[in-house]
């Protein structure tokens, strides 16, 4: 299956693997199966990473969002364009399923039951891998032709390509709903049972009788489609439904599933294959998939290369040598602490050792840096509260990484105009305020002005850092790309970035509930002076809710602009009172 | 039911005697020792609500007081305008903004385009010169003249609401009655004097 669905981040960009990062994105771009167009993927974004190429449709993101792995990529073309033709880079697939059958299993339901069947060589060319999908005889000069595959009720039958005869529609009907398994007529073979065994057993194939291993798929002589029991039937059913509810001529929508397609295509409508182009080839140079699998960076002694460098792994995945493991209580727990410490030492050392094995190493640094921050936050023991404080400060530097979240000018093809890279950069920002690990609109209490959003976003970028005028034109682009974070201008301009969800009527009732909250405890303490109420400043507001104070004086005006609060402005500042005029409709 | 006890504008005169728990007139409306009451509101619905508080507490104050005019710069060293228990102070601004609204509905007169002092109508002039008329009826003074100084200081009418009446307000009302066809205004020297019939 060449294509998968994949998860978006909120900010509806595709959701990356750890290891994985983004490499380039171009907009208006469709997509081609094989020579056609595929109807719900013709308007959206390619991503290209490290490890594949991604398909973001603009209209309905979640419904039509595909991922190809590039590691399932043998070679790719770019083709210019001509005319009305848009450019187009062509992915040529690994014939990974070599059979029709197994792909069209897949692509219906994944049986449990049915074990598959193993892969052909590498070697296999894209010549081959079309020799194996199906055919059809021409009945006048039997030349096996390749069957076409927007074949349906209503689809115009292709010529045969050596003789030119359109065949019969009998004949290509037959092959998709082929035959009964292929078995010697009755009449003509023995009835023993011993018979039918070896038959069963050795696979004939249905068009030059040649009696294949079992195991293979498609006929070793003449590369025809060998039928199975066990696939037959939801073969049947799934072509049936889907060629029912799709009579379209371009495509058919289990193709997209994976079936027969050797290549896929990217049609940019708008340009930008050039880069793209470029892009991909670094990419497929550089193979950072293969990275995963490679064992990781050896640790600098052999000797602690039993102890993984994360705590948690180490939990999890205890590989201690056995004598340790032997010791129980807290002598052992002392010595594993002990063993642990050694060797985050080590790792800290080698790590600085160089610029070449910080890089190499900056992971592990970065997770241990993490851990530190954990442990401190946890430790009372410390008392310096100072030193405690700049020590998780820069551990939450530290681990406050670009990972995913940086996109720059360079991954947006400069043919697209700058909105494009806007939008990203808004989908990257709404990812990084939607992030559960830092929280930051939590911290913020659910608002954060543009000028904090910027310090905090590019200290988290580190570099690449982003400019206060692009923020504000990505920022404005929240409420186009439906992201879960919103631009909000207050009355006096100040321009705050919030959740979505966040609405006014829910600040009121916060504050408000919070000034009654205030008024009950007064109440109780002095019971005349509770006649009004308590009243609060800005800044008491900023502290309970965590804004920050223009923060506060906005809401705080934006629950008065609600009727629902009065100011009294005295000498000491601005007081809010909870308003005895309000009335609720 | 926080508007309820001022919402009014003319409130009853036996609301003068009786005080409430914070030792206040019972015509100082509730909303005396809200410390928000001083700070004119920006938020229009809360605004309307204020501005009617003070609208009838200035003329129930006015009332209690017998103030014919109001000199604005004056009033707000006085308790209508200054909560010394709360230590809050209307603005003067605010004042103005009030008072205007008095002039608006025809509660209250500017003396001069200064906007400095004000006459305060805690009754029409209709209303007045109405009470005038059927006072002189009732005692039976029709087709008498009467100075105007006998009307506003004269020993029968200390118990009428126009007692004390500024002289000039006190023209304006009876001005009504000549339109009306009741009485006729006439200078005797300095003093005027009215004739009704």
């Amino acid at each position: 299956m060449a294509f998968r669905k994949i998860d978006l981040t909120p900010a509806l960009r595709p959701l990356l693997l750890p290891s994985e990062t983004l490499l380039f994105v171009q907009d208006a771009v469709g997509l081609y199966e094989g020579r056609y167009k595929a109807p719900n993927f013709q308007n959206g974004s390619a991503y290209l990473t490290t490890h594949r190429v991604c398909f973001v449709n603009n209209d309905e993101p979640r419904k039509y969002s595909l991922a190809l792995e590039l590691k399932d990529v043998e070679r790719f073309e770019l083709y210019n364009g001509f005319l009305k033709s848009s450019p187009k880079i062509t992915l040529y697939l690994r014939p990974s399923n070599p059979s029709l059958l197994n792909s069209r299993d897949r692509s219906t339901s994944r049986s449990p039951t049915y074990s598959p069947v193993p892969t052909p060589p590498r070697s296999s060319t894209p010549l081959q891998s079309a020799v194996l999908n199906r055919q059809w005889i021409c009945p006048i000069c039997t030349f096996p032709n390749p069957f076409p595959s927007n074949f349906g009720p209503l689809a115009p039958i292709p010529p045969c390509l050596t003789c030119g005869v359109k065949p019969n529609r009998s004949v290509l009907d037959a092959i998709v709903n082929p035959p009964a398994p292929a078995k010697p007529p009755n009449g003509v073979s023995d009835d023993s049972i011993l018979q039918a065994g070896i038959q069963r057993s050795k696979n004939a194939c249905p068009r030059c009788t040649f009696e294949n291993d079992q195991a293979l798929r498609n006929c070793e002589m003449c590369g025809e489609v060998l039928s199975s029991d066990t696939v037959e039937d939801p073969l049947v059913t799934g072509t049936s439904l889907s060629r029912g509810e799709s009579p379209a001529p371009t495509y058919l929508g289990n193709v997209l599933a994976g079936e027969q397609i050797d290549c896929v295509k990217l049609s940019f409508r708008g340009g930008g294959e050039k880069p793209f182009h470029e892009k991909l080839k670094g990419a497929m140079v550089q193979r950072k998939w293969l990275l995963e699998q490679a064992p990781t960076v050896p640790t600098i002694t052999a000797g602690a290369a039993n102890l993984t460098l994360d705590a948690r792994e180490s939990d999890a995945a205890p590989r201690a040598p056995a004598p340790t493991e032997r010791i129980v209580g807290v002598r052992g727990l002392e010595r594993q602490n002990l063993a642990l410490r050694m060797n985050n030492q080590r790792a800290i050392a080698g790590a600085f050792e160089d610029l070449e094995a910080l890089m190499s190493r900056a992971k592990e640094i970065i997770a241990l840096a993490e851990n530190f921050a954990t442990q401190l936050a946890d430790n009372p023991s410390l008392a310096n509260s100072d030193a405690k404080e700049a020590l998780s400060q820069s551990a939450t530097l530290l681990a406050l990484r670009p990972t995913d979240f940086a996109v720059t000018k360079d991954q947006i093809s400069s043919s697209s105009s700058l909105s494009l890279y806007h939008a990203e950069l808004a989908r990257s920002i709404a990812d990084f305020l939607a992030d559960d690990r830092r929280s930051i609109l939590k911290k913020e209490g659910g608002a954060i002005t543009l000028v904090d959003l910027w310090a905090v976003y590019n200290r988290a970028r580190g570099i690449e850092l982003i400019s206060p005028g692009d923020l504000e034109s990505a920022a404005k682009l929240f409420d186009k790309l439906q992201l879960p974070v919103r631009l909000r201008q207050f009355k006096s301009g100040l321009l705050v970035v919030q959740e979505r969800n966040r609405t006014d009527e829910k600040v009121a009732k916060s504050v408000l509930a919070w000034l009654e909250e205030l008024s009950d405890v007064e109440a109780r303490d002095t019971a005349a002076a509770g006649k009004w109420g308590k009243s609060v400043l800005a800044k008491d507001a900023a502290e309970k809710f965590g804004w920050s104070i223009a923060v506060a004086i906005e809401e705080l005006e934006m629950v008065e602009e609600r009727g629902e609060l009065v100011r009294d402005t005295s000498f000491e500042g601005v007081r809010w009172w909870k308003s005895p005029w309000y009335t609720s409709e | 039911m926080l508007l309820s006890s001022s919402r009014s504008e003319i409130p009853d005169f036996t609301m003068t005697d009786p005080k409430d728990k914070a030792g206040l007139p019972a015509y100082y409306p509730e909303f005396y020792t809200f410390p928000p009451f001083y700070t004119r509101q920006p938020n229009a619905a809360s605004w309307s609500s204020q501005l009617s508080q003070w609208r009838s507490f200035i003329l129930a104050y006015c009332r209690a007081h017998k103030l014919w005019r109001l000199n604005l710069v004056d009033a707000m060293e006085t308790d209508l305008f200054y909560n010394k228990s709360i230590n809050r102070k209307l603005p003067l601004p605010t004042i103005r903004e009030i008072v205007d609204d008095l002039v608006k509905s025809s509660n209250a007169e500017w003396l001069s385009s200064e906007k400095s002092i004000a006459y305060i109508y805690w009754r029409t002039p209709e209303d007045f010169a109405s009470q005038i008329y059927l006072w002189i009826d009732e005692t039976g003074q029709k087709g008498t003249v009467l100075t105007l100084l006998e009307l506003t200081e004269g020993d029968n009418t200390t118990q009428q609401e126009w007692y004390g009446m500024d002289q000039a307000m006190l023209v304006k009302c009876l001005n009504v009655l000549v339109k009306r066809g009741q009485a006729q205004v006439f200078s005797v020297g300095d003093d005027k004097g009215v004739k009704v019939w």
